[in-house]
């Protein structure tokens, strides 16, 4: 079990040591000129020159990528010009070209509005995406599974932004139940926070339960064709304890794995979602940041998605070998 | 077009004539049902294209992973990993803003979507490959002195066919969706080229004055990529060994039997 | 009311097969009019090679068909209970009540997620009211009851760390746990090492006199049922063809097929059959087709490091036929690799016609164990065999059309058969043909991992026929790798017994079958059911 888990820890190092240095590689070498995207719009070349030498984009690539690296881990001062020192602290990843705000700083703004999403979707695809999975199990052959079959086969294609777009038109611009959804910090205002998050939990997790009832049927009713369930008929014991406690105990790793890793992915993956309604999340931040070519908000962005959902991985590796105790230890 | 409310199509269910089937766009007065069947074509091309470019790397380092040595084995299996981990629609919206603007962004789009989505496949087919390797036949055609290509040719291939046919259908709607929200995030086609996914972000802004406008792209794309994705479980379930006795592939004798 | 305690009149049953489409729903027979009875604390067997139909009918017994669209007719009755008509509560409690069933492979037969205890508790409350408590004990005791040792901390542990005889006892105690009076055991040692098969049949038997059990045994087996029977049922396509005490049936059987069957098992207690011309002259001339110096090969990392084969030393001449026997995890599969040349040795050497070698070498051959699996499904089985030849660098057309037709005749099949596929063929068949492949090259030296057991007995007894046949005739040397003694004991000139990793005996065929020196050998040799009739453990 320790070998196990050191082995995945250090393959999660090392995806994210690919990841940085893969990001870094296209963002700051490959095309473009950072220090002209830094400088601005109205920088003469003697600007830029300045700004190239404080950036240090005039060493060699790797000599960059190590500072860069060394910034991430005990922050690294930028000379401002005029003897001016800028320090940036130990995650450090730069300055956004915008406000000149430090990254990491940005990126903790924006956490809270996307956890806030992920979790309530979570809450939702367990509930709504496990309960109909089971319900289709239990009720095999019957129409109500070939209704609810038919339900989650177009639920698993559709964008999660037509949903959401739907939801708005129906239930914002026509019925007028909600107001549109303005993102209001938990701190700020419990409930207005929940009933603008309403929607958009709505949309993220019906999307994601699509997804989730036909892992769970499938698993279940994988196990249900096992020879082990044969037994149990065989020795009188109900259909319906055969599907809840036999059968069911099959989909549980799946779903638990599956579960972190969509988690970890919505950290910084809930794009569409956040966009669409307008939640300042990491997702939103990313999109704005590429709209106005901001490269280290980009950067930083996206290497804090990438250890979302690397670590997310990783747990979801765990829970499954401890839900499932024959994978680790075969 | 009523130029007072700021673009508001003129007449009935977003301005519905003879002249404009499907009425016209807001704002612009560019015909709807013309922008629609464009958009289809970028839509299908894009997902075709990047599923054509997805299933080539792919297989090619799934094959590499499984016959090279065990040092090229281990790079690409890290590499397919790293692929896999990471998510591809953040990836490729923070490559469209470093890539030139002059870059014809359907190609970019294909080669963004195909290039970062081909982590599945590679591990799909190293897995398949190594499993056959430890068949007796592949064992057999060894003993034989056949060399590790032409196992690769002769034994292998024919046999990944089916389940690459079958990642390949299942994929094309996923790249369908996959085009159209890099669109629908206005960093995937740049109007005035239509996509269903770029025609959805700027209904976005109407949908109250013009609800058809939202309604027939989305509808579109719903209806496409649930029709793709029954296709690819149809392709599946004819492909699946378990369901040989519908459809014998590849052995061409059916008839005899 | 009759006094038996089982009564099948006229069963058949229909499976449903998928016809074409839109067109009315086609069924297969797989049991046809097969009546029997059995009387309380009776014990009969029903033996049949696959496909016989003898599962179904156990499977009928428990009324298991019911929700699978199988169609049953004839009447069953099991105890009280009419099992074609009776409601699902009563089924329900006939099933493990009345009645209960050990399954062949006990690793997938019980549920990996729940400790076995459990399993067995949650079994024995559908039949008792009683608290879990309760239930929990009374795992422990059948446990106990069957040879688990330290029963109390066992019945905590899950499948997995059960080794494959301990699962099965496991699932004896299930069976156990609810007092039926009827144990149905469906090929329940088919999956087990013959040492172990010989425990739990002990196990069996002992049961039997201790609670006054019947036993419905199926197997493919007929010395398995020999011992543990008073009654056989022989099946053959669905149908009973003979019926009888197991005297009588094993020593004058009625029916021709009864008679093939009986006479293809191989046994040790005939004599052998001729082996043609004494491969003396042959052996004592010149070098070793094949020789192996201390071979040794390890598997897996670390602590898990285990020896598959831990030095084996070994030589074959031409001519010359070496049997290989061992159970499971005995390592006879990995040395045959290694002396094929598919697996590197982790150290020591193979030797080919007194040259050291690595890798694949011309001349040397491999029979499979799986002919599903041993022959491309995708290429006509006359392109499987002309491989060899075109590898080597056989252009000409017709003579590879020639030889691979040659090839066809000379393992018993046609010349016309070349552009079939291999999922035309049976098992047998195919293994004809992966027989023909290994000779197309004319080789010196083929080995052959378990050629016969994925086959029925008669279909066995061919083929190994055809084997030793082939192996005189063209002077190659053989190693046939084997768990079946008897089967190795019909084929080989000499004969190695392994045991984890080693040879612990080797020596001539009749020397160490007659006059075994290693105990180990001695144990492999009693545990083999014999099929005499008389003197077996269960026997008369």
């Amino acid at each position: 079990m320790t070998r196990f888990v050191l082995g995945r820890i250090g393959g999660a190092l090392f995806v994210l040591l690919a990841l940085s240095a893969t990001v870094y590689l296209l963002f700051y070498v490959a095309p473009g000129d950072p220090a002209r995207l830094a400088c601005g719009e109205r920088c003469n070349p003697a600007q830029v020159a300045q700004v190239r030498e404080q950036l240090g984009l005039n060493d060699p690539v790797v000599v960059q990528y190590l500072q860069f690296l060394q910034g991430l881990f005990t922050g690294r001062d930028y000379s401002g010009g005029a003897g001016l020192v800028l320090h940036c602290d130990a995650p450090c990843l730069g300055f956004s070209y915008q406000n000149d705000q430090q990254v990491t700083g940005l990126l903790l703004e924006r956490l809270p509005a996307t956890l806030s999403l992920a979790l309530g979707a979570l809450v939702i695809w367990l509930l709504v995406g496990v309960g109909t999975g089971l319900l289709s199990a239990l009720r095999r052959g019957g129409p109500t599974e070939r209704l609810l079959t038919v339900l989650t086969l177009a639920g698993t294609g559709t964008p999660v932004f037509i949903l959401g777009l739907l939801l708005l038109m129906a239930v914002c611009a026509y019925l007028q139940w909600l107001p549109f959804p303005t993102y209001v910090p938990l701190g700020e205002d419990p409930e207005q926070w929940a009933w603008n998050m309403l929607l958009p939990w709505i949309t993220l997790g019906v999307f994601e339960s699509a997804k989730y009832a036909r892992l769970t049927r499938s698993s279940t009713v994988e196990t249900l064709a096992e020879d082990h369930i044969r037994t149990f008929r065989a020795y009188g014991v109900s259909e319906r304890a055969i599907v809840t406690r036999h059968a069911v105990r099959g989909a549980v790793a799946p779903v638990i794995a599956l579960s972190a890793v969509d988690f970890g992915t919505m950290i910084g993956g809930a794009v569409l979602t956040e966009s669409l309604f307008g939640i300042p999340g990491l997702g939103k931040t990313l999109i704005d940041g590429v709209r106005v070519v901001d490269l280290p908000v980009v950067v930083g962005v996206v290497l804090a998605i990438g250890t979302a959902v690397v670590l997310a991985g990783a747990v979801a590796d765990l829970l499954y070998a401890l839900a499932d105790r024959r994978v680790a230890l075969t | 077009m009523d130029s007072a409310r700021g673009g508001v199509p003129l007449g009935s269910l977003g301005g519905i004539s003879a002249d404009h089937w499907l009425g016209v766009e807001p704002g612009t007065g560019r015909d709807l049902f013309v922008r629609l069947l464009y958009g289809a074509r970028i839509s299908l091309l894009v997902a075709l294209g990047a599923t054509a470019v997805q299933i080539l790397v792919g297989v090619a380092a799934g094959l590499a992973a499984a016959l090279g040595n065990r040092f090229a084995g281990q790079l690409i299996g890290r590499l397919t990993d790293v692929m896999i981990a990471l998510p591809m629609l953040v990836l490729g919206i923070a490559l469209t803003a470093v890539v030139p603007a002059d870059f014809p962004r359907t190609l970019l789009l294909i080669l963004v979507i195909g290039l970062l989505s081909w982590g599945g496949t590679a591990r799909m087919v190293r897995a398949q490959t190594q499993a056959l390797q430890g068949l007796d036949f592949v064992a057999a055609a060894r003993l034989s002195g056949n060399g590790t290509l032409r196992i690769a040719r002769r034994e292998l291939l024919p046999s990944l066919a089916a389940p690459v046919i079958t990642y390949a259908a299942i994929q094309v709607p996923a790249n369908i969706v996959a085009e159209a929200s890099l669109s629908f995030l206005g960093v995937g086609v740049k109007p005035p080229t239509p996509s269903w996914g770029q025609m959805l972000s700027s209904a976005q802004t109407w949908f109250r004055a013009d609800p058809l406008y939202v309604l027939l792209p989305a509808g579109l794309l719903f209806v496409t990529v649930l029709a793709s994705t029954v296709l690819g479980d149809a392709v599946r379930t004819a492909l699946d060994p378990r369901e040989g006795s519908r459809l014998r592939i590849g052995t061409g004798k059916e008839a005899a039997a | 009311m009759s006094r038996m305690l089982v009564e099948v009149r006229d069963l058949a049953v229909d499976f449903p097969v998928d016809g074409p489409a839109g067109g009315p729903r086609e069924y297969v027979r797989a049991v046809d009019g097969v009546s029997f009875t059995l009387e309380p604390g009776g014990a009969l067997g029903i033996v049949g090679e696959s496909g016989s139909g003898k599962s179904t009918v156990a499977a009928a017994l428990l009324g298991l068909h019911r929700g699978t669209g199988a169609r049953l007719g004839g009447s069953v009755r099991v105890g009280a209970t009419d099992v074609g008509a009776a409601p699902a509560a009563e089924l329900r409690a006939l099933r493990g009540g009345t009645a209960a069933m050990v399954f062949q492979d006990p690793l997938s037969s019980l549920d990996p997620y729940y400790a076995v205890g459990d399993q067995i508790a949650e079994v024995y409350r559908v039949h008792a009211d009683v608290s879990r408590r309760a239930a929990r004990a009374r795992a422990v005791e059948v446990l106990d009851r069957v040879g688990i040792p330290d029963a109390v901390r066992r019945a905590r542990a899950r499948p997995h760390e059960f080794s494959g005889g301990m699962r099965q006892r496991a699932l004896i105690a299930m069976a156990l746990a609810c007092e039926p009076r009827l144990l149905i055991a469906d090929e329940p040692t088919t999956a087990l090492d013959v040492t172990v098969q010989a425990q739990i049949l002990e196990l069996l038997h002992g049961l039997r006199e201790e609670r006054g059990l019947a036993l419905l045994l199926v197997t493919h087996d007929v010395g398995v049922a020999a011992h543990s029977v008073d009654e056989l049922l022989v099946m053959r396509d669905g149908a009973a063809v003979e019926r009888g005490p197991v005297g009588q049936v094993l020593t004058a059987p009625s029916d021709p097929y009864t008679r093939d069957l009986l006479a293809a098992v191989p046994r040790l207690d005939t004599p052998r059959p001729p082996r043609g011309t004494a491969p003396a002259a042959a052996a004592d001339a010149g070098v070793p087709v094949v020789e192996a110096v201390s071979l040794r090969r390890e598997f897996g990392r670390g602590k898990r490091r285990v020896a598959a084969v831990g030095g084996v030393s070994l030589s074959v001449r031409a001519g010359e036929t070496l049997g290989i026997v061992g159970e499971s995890g005995s390592g006879k599969s990995t040395l045959g690799r290694m002396l094929v040349g598919l697996l590197e040795p982790g150290s020591g050497l193979v030797r080919h016609d007194g040259r050291e070698t690595g890798g694949v070498v011309p001349g040397v051959q491999m029979v499979f164990q799986d002919p599903a699996s041993s022959l491309n499904p995708r290429r006509s089985i006359g392109e499987s065999i002309a491989d060899p030849l075109r590898a080597a660098g056989e252009r000409d057309e017709a003579a590879i059309r020639a030889r691979v037709g040659e090839l066809l005749v000379r393992v018993g099949l046609e010349a016309g058969h070349r552009d079939r596929y291999p999922h035309e063929f049976s098992g047998g068949q195919r293994q004809r043909v992966g027989i023909a492949r290994a000779l197309a090259p004319r080789p010196r030296l083929i080995v052959c991992d378990e050629p016969v057991s994925a086959l029925d007995v008669t279909t066995q007894a061919q083929v190994t026929a055809l084997l030793a046949e082939l192996q005189r005739e063209l002077g190659i040397a053989l190693v046939f790798i084997a768990h079946d003694l008897a089967v190795v004991r019909q084929v080989s000139d000499r004969v190695a017994v392994m045991r984890g990793g080693l040879v612990v005996e080797e020596g001539p065929v009749d020397e160490v079958y007659d006059r075994p020196r290693h105990a180990y050998t001695r144990q492999l040799l009693a545990a083999v059911p014999a099929l005499g009739g008389e003197g077996g453990i269960g026997g008369a």
